[in-house]
């Protein structure tokens, strides 16, 4: 018969649980406090707000976790999401407007320019795949290089100039709703297959017990028989087409595209993984936890937005966020060994 | 010793973990202190966003 293993639930627990989740907690007591504060916080259009402005980076997020999980990171998602952006928007730039970037393009539907932008993106991915994987170069190194090497791309590629002028089905993608109904924007629905698709890619298929088992051991996955260079690449790739989603995503959001897009989503990608317990040690991490942290950030900057707070005082406190996500996996990781 | 002998061979590290290893001799207490002084830190900062806004 087997054991069934209890837990007890007394004041040490409680408080452990307290102490493990003490961001969440706080975020959730500075939510209520706003709520109670201002009767615009929980509004429809506000709620609606939030959930836009969480899809694309929760896609972001989802990308860079299979990075984190594998030990490995992704500093280059945010200019990555910038050139998607970028790429997006200059085809989908009406044939009318006077600044187009390249006036031999032709009208396009915006699914071939997702599926363009999505193809651009996996060939940079596939290459810092390569280089982490076969090249043996760290992570950190790699994705810090891409970055730049692709922010110079972005800025030779559109002149510099900040692009605009999009074309009305492209902008109704980002600011549409569902039914009408505010609480259901149009950003919803891909935010949602992308968690269920990596959910579903983490937990239940071979691609995702190797990207834990690398994580967790990656001379143990190789001896097992784990191809690690092949899951590595297509790791990255994968996170390079998350980030190609979410730029044309959020190019519609915008209305509009520059260089500067998606700058430093990358640390905020990263910093929402931490908090949503994917340790940056590897092995570990689960969708519903980057959820959770992609949303802690989005209702921190909320809040802080709704209370006016002076945008120095919420960069400080997002700061703290960092700080206290990074020592709760330090302390994850010196309890475990 | 024991406690030695269980520690991962530095080869096996990565550079998070090898670095999260320079902390291997502080109490877990103190790490709980030092969580425990940025959230404060965090409230206190909340507190005089609000009254400063």
């Amino acid at each position: 018969m087997g054991e069934t293993k209890t837990t007890a639930l007394n004041g040490k627990s409680v408080l452990k649980f307290i102490s493990d989740h003490a961001i969440i907690f706080l975020i959730i007591l500075l939510a209520l406090f706003t709520w109670a504060n201002s009767q615009n916080f929980m509004s429809k259009d506000n709620v609606g707000n939030l959930i836009s402005n969480v899809a694309p980076r929760f896609i972001i997020a989802c990308g860079v976790s299979g990075c984190l999980i594998t030990k490995g990171t992704d500093l280059s998602a945010g200019r990555q999401v910038g050139l998607a952006a970028c790429f997006a928007a200059m085809m989908q730039q009406t044939l009318d407007y006077s600044a187009r970037v390249f006036d031999w393009m032709p009208d396009m539907h915006w699914v071939f320019a997702l599926l363009i932008s999505v193809a651009i993106m996996g060939c940079i991915g596939a290459v810092n795949g390569c280089v982490i994987a076969f090249l043996k170069v760290p992570p950190f190194i790699a994705t810090l290089g891409m970055q730049t090497l692709v922010y110079g791309a972005c800025q030779v590629i559109t002149g510099n100039q900040p692009i605009g002028g999009f074309k009305q089905n492209y902008r109704d993608l980002a600011s549409g709703n569902f039914f009408g109904e505010r609480l259901l924007p149009y950003l919803l629905l891909p935010a949602l297959l992308v968690g269920l698709f990596m959910w579903f890619l983490y937990n239940k298929t071979r691609h995702g017990k190797y990207m834990y088992a690398i994580g967790g051991n990656e001379n143990a996955a190789q001896v097992a028989g784990v191809n690690v260079n092949a899951s590595l690449i297509r790791i990255y790739i994968l996170a390079s087409v998350m980030y190609a989603l979410a730029g044309f995503l959020i190019g519609s959001k915008a209305g509009g595209a520059s260089t500067a897009t998606g700058q430093g989503y990358e640390l905020e990608a990263i910093a929402a993984c931490t908090i949503g317990g994917v340790s940056v040690n590897g092995g570990v991490g689960r969708i519903s936890g980057i959820l959770v942290g992609v949303l802690v950030f989005e209702v921190l900057k909320i809040c802080l937005q709704f209370l006016r707070f002076d945008p120095a005082y919420t960069f400080i406190a997002q700061g703290l966020v960092i700080i206290v996500a990074v020592a709760l996996d330090l302390r994850k990781y010196l309890a475990k060994k | 010793m024991d406690e030695e002998k269980k520690r991962p061979d530095s080869k096996d590290l990565n550079a998070i973990e090898r670095f999260y290893e320079r902390f291997r001799g502080i109490p877990l207490k103190y790490l709980d202190l030092f969580i425990g002084l940025c959230v404060a830190a965090l409230v206190i900062v909340l507190v005089m966003g609000m009254i400063n806004r």
